[in-house]
C-alpha cells in the first residue's frame, strides 16, 4: 500500500519534471501564431523566424564563446588552485577552499551587482571582459570539485613514485596528474561550460543590444510578448541540453544513485 | 520421536541460472552448537538467510519445533541473526540497541531495560550502556550485537561468520566464549565459518557444505577421522589422498607402487583413494631393513619444517608428494634430498570409493 | 601532505586567489562598504534601519521567506518519494538510468527555460488550468500568474532535482545490514522505516532542504517571470535598486543581508553533513 503510494508520487514527480519541457517543444512547432499546447498543426516555421533572425544566431554566439572563454579561463585557474589544496598544507586552507567553492551556492544575483558597482569604476561593465570575469567566477566552482574528487592518495603514491624515479614537479603533472585527472576535469568542464551558457542572473548586469545571451535576450523579450519564437529558441536549447546529457549517461555514465548491491 | 527444533527438509534455492543450494536436508536440536562450514560460495551463508526470512527457498520446508515458517516474514521468525559486520544501529546508544528487538515486540520500556540490562551483564557490558557503536572496539560492538540478538530469547541463533573481522588473538578468546555463552543460555546456535579450526573447536556438530550440497554432517573428531568423500578429507585437516585398488583377494594395492592388508576383509573390490592424515604415516632412515609386512614406500624428502614439538615433512613417493607429521626432536638424516622409507603407522586404513 | 618548500604553492595558488581576490572578494567588500555609507561617504546604519523600518521590504521579505519554506517542504514531499522509487524500487538499471537522465536534463537548461515552461502552463488558457476545469474541480480557470502559488510551482520545478539526488544518495550509501537487523530483531517493515532508515537519512535531507532553502530565497528570474510584476521578493527588490533606482547603497544592504543569509544557511548544512559522516562512517 505504501509502496503504491511512493509510486504514485514518484510518477507524477516524474511527469512534473518532463511536463515544462515538452510543452515547450511542442508549441515551438506550432502552425499557429499563438502559444498554445497542443500545438495547432505542425511546422517548422518559427524556427526558421528564429535561424533568420541576425540577433538571435548572434546570441548564440556569444553564449557559445563567452561559455568556452570563461571555461577555458577557470580550468587555468582551478587545476593548479585544486593541485595547491590537494597535496599542501597551509594556513587558511579552509577559508581559502571555502571562499573559492561559494559562489556555487550563494546569490549569483548579489555576486552580479557586486561586480557591476565594482567594475564601474575602471570601466569593467557591459562589455565582453565583465561578463567573462563573473562567468569565471561562478563556474570554477565546478572544476575545483570534479578535480579535488580525482586527487586521492592513490593519485599521490604515483606522483610520488614519478618524483621518486627523477622527474621533476612540472613532468610529474604533464605525465602522470594530467592524464589521471582527464575525467574529472572535462567532467567539471561540461558543468561549468553548461552554467555559463544558461546563466541569467549574473550576464543581465552586463549584456547590452548589441552584447547578448540566449538565456538574457530571452529574459528580456518574454517580459513584453510572448511568440512561438521564443519557444522555438528555448526548445533548440532544452534539446540541446538532452542530446548532452544523454551523450554524457553513454560516456561517461550518470548511475549516481545505484547502491553497492546493484552492482551484482 | 519428538520432532527436532529445526527442519530444512529438501531446501533448494537458484540465483539466475546458478544453483545456490540443492536439496539441502538437516534437522537441528535443541541447545545444540553446529557449524556451517565450506568454502567461499559453497552456499552457507544462502542457507543461513534463508532460514533468517531473507530469502526464499525455490523448494522445500523449514520446519520450527513442527511448523512451517516457510510463510513468515523475517520479523515474525523465533529466530535472530548475528551478522557479520554486526549491524549495530549507529544512531543509537548500545542500551537503545539492546532495548530494539524487545521494544517492537510491545514490551514496555522499563520490562524492556530490565532484559537488555541482563543481557548486558551477560556479555560483561555493564557500564557501556551510553556509548554510541562507534565509540566501541570490535569485540565491545560483537558482544553487543550478541546481546541485541539473545535478549529475544530467540528459539534459534543464527551466527554469520560473526568472528572473522576480529584479530587472532581475540578470536580464539571469542570462540571459547561464545561456546561457554551457548552452554549457559541452551539455545541452539548455527554458526556459519570458512575456518576448519573454529568449526573443530567450537561445533557439536560440523556441516560440511560445498557447491550448495551437504558433504557431511557429524561431530569433529568423526569427520576428521572417518571423512566420506574427497572433498571433506581434503578440506579438514591435511590428507594424503593416495589412489588404490583392492582386489579379489583383499589386498590393498597403491598406485604409487606397493601394498598394505584390509583390516576389514570385508571391503567391496574396486578403486578407492585412501585418505592417509600426515600423523599416520612414519618416516624411517632408508637404511633400516624390511621386515613388517605392510606399506613401504621409498620417498626422497622434500622439506623439513620444524614446528618446535614436531616436524613436517614432505617428500615425494612415485611422482606423488606426501605430508607427514613427526613426533620428536630433529634428526641428521632428516634433510632435503636425502632417501627415507615411509610407512603406514596404523592398520586402520579410511577409504572412500573413487580415485582422487 | 605537507611540504615546506614554499615556493611551487605560491606559484600555484598566485594567480586562482588573485583573480578570486581581485573579482569577488573585492567587489563583494565594496557592497558591504557602500551599504553602510551615506553618498557624502560618511558611517551611517540608516539603510539596514530602512530595512527594518520599512513597512512594504518587511513584506517583501517575508513572502520571500514564505515562498521558500513552501517551496522547500514541496520538494521534499515530492522528492523523498521520488528519491526512495529511484533507490529502492526500480529493478531495471536501464529505466533507473532514464529517470536520473529526466531529473537532469532540466538543471542543464536555463532557468528562463524552464520558468518559461511554467508561463505556457500556468496562463489563463494553459494546460494546467484546461485539465482543473475539464475535470470539473474548478468552475472558472484559476489564476496562477502573479501569485505566490505560480512561483512556488515554478521554484519546485527547479529545486526538486537537487532533494532527489542529495535523498537518493543517502538511500544509496545506506547499509542495508541496519535495515536488515532491525527486521531480524522483530520490527515490521514501517517500523524499521520509522526507527531506522528514516533517521539515518535525515541528516542528508535536511541538508538538501536547507540548500534548498537558501536558493529558493535568492532565486530572481523565476519569481520576476512567474509574479507578472505583482509579487516581489528579495531578489527583485535588489535588481532594482542596481538597474532602474540606482541606489547602490541600500541596494547594497539588501544584498548583504541576502549574503550572510545565505552564509548562514549553507554553513548550517556543511555542519549537518559534517556530523552525519562522522556518526555513520
Amino acid at each position: 500500500m505504501a509502496r503504491l503510494i511512493i509510486r504514485l508520487i514518484a510518477w507524477a514527480g516524474l511527469l512534473y519534471m518532463v511536463l515544462p519541457l515538452v510543452v515547450i517543444v511542442g508549441t515551438s512547432l506550432t502552425a499557429g501564431s499563438v502559444l498554445t499546447f497542443p500545438p495547432e498543426g505542425l511546422s517548422w516555421r518559427w524556427y526558421g523566424i528564429m535561424l533568420d533572425d541576425r540577433s538571435y544566431l548572434s546570441a548564440y554566439a556569444t553564449s557559445t564563446v563567452l561559455a568556452l572563454a570563461a571555461t577555458v579561463v577557470a580550468v587555468i585557474l582551478a587545476v593548479p588552485a585544486t593541485l595547491a589544496i590537494a597535496r599542501y598544507d597551509f594556513p587558511g586552507k579552509a577559508t581559502i577552499t571555502a571562499t573559492l567553492m561559494s559562489p556555487l551556492v550563494l546569490p549569483n544575483i548579489v555576486i552580479g551587482a557586486a561586480l557591476l558597482q565594482y567594475g564601474s569604476a575602471f570601466g569593467l561593465t557591459r562589455n565582453f571582459a565583465a561578463l567573462l570575469v563573473g562567468h569565471t567566477i561562478i563556474i570554477m566552482p565546478f572544476i575545483l570539485r570534479s578535480v579535488l574528487a580525482m586527487m586521492t592518495p592513490g593519485q599521490r603514491a604515483l606522483e610520488e613514485a614519478s618524483m621518486d624515479l627523477g622527474a621533476n614537479a612540472f613532468t610529474t603533472f604533464r605525465l602522470v596528474i594530467l592524464p589521471l585527472i582527464r575525467p574529472g576535469l572535462v567532467t567539471g568542464a561540461i558543468f561549468a561550460f553548461i552554467s555559463s551558457w544558461i546563466n541569467v542572473e549574473l550576464s543581465i548586469f552586463h549584456t547590452t543590444a548589441q552584447l547578448d545571451t540566449i538565456p538574457v535576450k530571452l529574459f528580456n523579450y518574454i517580459q513584453y510578448t510572448i511568440d512561438p519564437t521564443i519557444a522555438a529558441v528555448a526548445a533548440l536549447t532544452i534539446i540541446v541540453a538532452a542530446v548532452a546529457i544523454v551523450l554524457l549517461d553513454l560516456t561517461i555514465g550518470l548511475d549516481v544513485l545505484s547502491s553497492p548491491e546493484d552492482s551484482q | 520421536m519428538p520432532s527436532s527444533l529445526l527442519s530444512i527438509e529438501a531446501v533448494s534455492k537458484k540465483f539466475g541460472a546458478f544453483q545456490a543450494l540443492h536439496q539441502i536436508d538437516l534437522e537441528v536440536q535443541q541447545g545444540e552448537f553446529i557449524a556451517l562450514l565450506g568454502p567461499s560460495g559453497c552456499g552457507k551463508t544462502t542457507l543461513l538467510r534463508t532460514l533468517a526470512g531473507f530469502l526464499h527457498p525455490d523448494a522445500g520446508r523449514i520446519l520450527i519445533e513442527g511448523r512451517d515458517i516457510g510463510k513468515l516474514p523475517p520479523h515474525q521468525r523465533p529466530l535472530n541473526t548475528v551478522f557479520q559486520n554486526y549491524a549495530l544501529f549507529p544512531h543509537m546508544t548500545v542500551m537503545e540497541n539492546v532495548c530494539y528487538g524487545p521494544r517492537r515486540q510491545g514490551m514496555s520500556k522499563s520490562e524492556a531495560l530490565k532484559q537488555a540490562q541482563a543481557a548486558l551483564a551477560m556479555m560483561g557490558l555493564e557500564g557501556f550502556a551510553d556509548r554510541l557503536p562507534r565509540q566501541l572496539s570490535g569485540g565491545q560492538q560483537q558482544r553487543v550485537a550478541l546481546a541485541r540478538a539473545v535478549v529475544n530469547r530467540p528459539k534459534l541463533l543464527l551466527l554469520d561468520e560473526p568472528l572473522s573481522a576480529l584479530d587472532l588473538k581475540l578470536r580464539k578468546r571469542m570462540q571459547l566464549e561464545l561456546k561457554q555463552l551457548q552452554n549457559q543460555l541452551g539455545i541452539a546456535f548455527v554458526f556459519v565459518t570458512h575456518d576448519q579450526e573454529e568449526a573443530l573447536t567450537m561445533a557439536d556438530r560440523i556441516v560440511v557444505m560445498n557447491a550448495g550440497r551437504i558433504e557431511q554432517v557429524g561431530p569433529g573428531d568423526h569427520i576428521y577421522d572417518r571423512p566420506a568423500t574427497h572433498f571433506v578429507a581434503d578440506f579438514i585437516g591435511e590428507a594424503n589422498l593416495l589412489g588404490c585398488h583392492v582386489d579379489e583377494s583383499g589386498q590393498l594395492h597403491f598406485a604409487i607402487g606397493g601394498r598394505h592388508p584390509l583390516k576389514d576383509q570385508a571391503t567391496v573390490q574396486g578403486d578407492y583413494t585412501a585418505i592417509i592424515r600426515p600423523e599416520h604415516l612414519r618416516l624411517e632412515p632408508a637404511s633400516t631393513g624390511r621386515d613388517a609386512p605392510g606399506l613401504r614406500l621409498d620417498v626422497t624428502i622434500l622439506d623439513v619444517v620444524n614446528m618446535g614439538s614436531h616436524q613436517m615433512l614432505y617428500v615425494k613417493a612415485g611422482g606423488q608428494a606426501l605430508a607427514i607429521r613427526r613426533m620428536g626432536p630433529q634428526q641428521d638424516w632428516l634433510s632435503p634430498g636425502l632417501p627415507a622409507v615411509a610407512t603406514l603407522a596404523t592398520d586402520d586404513l579410511h577409504l572412500v570409493r573413487g580415485l582422487p | 601532505m605537507i611540504s615546506r618548500n614554499l615556493r611551487p604553492l605560491l606559484l600555484l595558488l598566485a594567480a586562482p586567489i588573485a583573480f578570486f581576490a581581485t573579482f569577488f572578494v573585492a567587489p563583494i567588500a565594496v557592497v558591504a562598504l557602500a551599504s553602510f555609507a551615506t553618498d557624502a561617504g560618511q558611517f551611517t546604519w540608516s539603510h539596514y534601519l530602512r530595512i527594518l523600518a520599512d513597512q512594504y521590504h518587511w513584506e517583501v521579505i517575508l513572502a520571500t521567506f514564505r515562498i521558500g519554506i513552501v517551496t522547500t517542504l514541496a520538494c521534499i514531499v515530492i522528492g523523498y518519494p521520488l528519491a526512495w522509487y529511484m533507490v529502492r524500487i526500480i529493478r531495471l538499471k536501464t529505466w533507473r538510468r532514464i529517470c536520473v537522465i529526466l531529473l537532469i536534463v532540466p538543471l542543464f537548461t536555463s532557468n528562463i527555460v524552464r520558468s518559461f515552461g511554467w508561463m505556457v502552463l500556468l496562463g489563463r488558457n494553459g494546460l494546467v488550468n484546461d485539465m482543473l476545469v475539464s475535470t470539473g474541480i474548478v468552475e472558472r480557470p484559476m489564476r496562477f500568474l502573479g501569485t505566490e502559488t505560480g512561483i512556488i510551482i515554478g521554484l519546485t520545478y527547479i529545486l526538486l532535482p537537487f532533494i532527489v539526488l542529495a535523498v537518493g544518495n543517502v538511500l544509496a550509501q545506506l547499509d542495508t545490514s541496519l535495515e536488515h537487523a532491525s527486521c531480524d530483531l522483530g520490527a515490521s517493515a514501517p517500523s524499521t522505516f520509522w526507527h531506522i532508515t528514516l533517521p539515518l537519512s535525515l541528516p542528508g535531507l535536511i541538508a538538501g532542504a536547507i540548500m534548498v532553502f537558501a536558493l529558493a530565497v535568492s532565486a530572481y528570474v523565476t519569481p520576476a517571470l512567474l509574479s507578472g510584476g505583482k509579487v516581489t521578493v528579495l531578489s527583485i527588490l535588489i535588481f532594482q535598486q542596481y538597474s532602474s533606482v540606482f541606489d547602490f547603497h541600500y541596494g547594497g544592504a539588501l544584498s548583504m543581508v541576502l549574503l550572510i543569509l545565505t552564509l548562514i544557511l549553507v554553513a548550517m548544512a556543511g555542519r549537518i553533513r559534517g556530523k552525519h559522516l562522522d556518526g555513520v562512517a
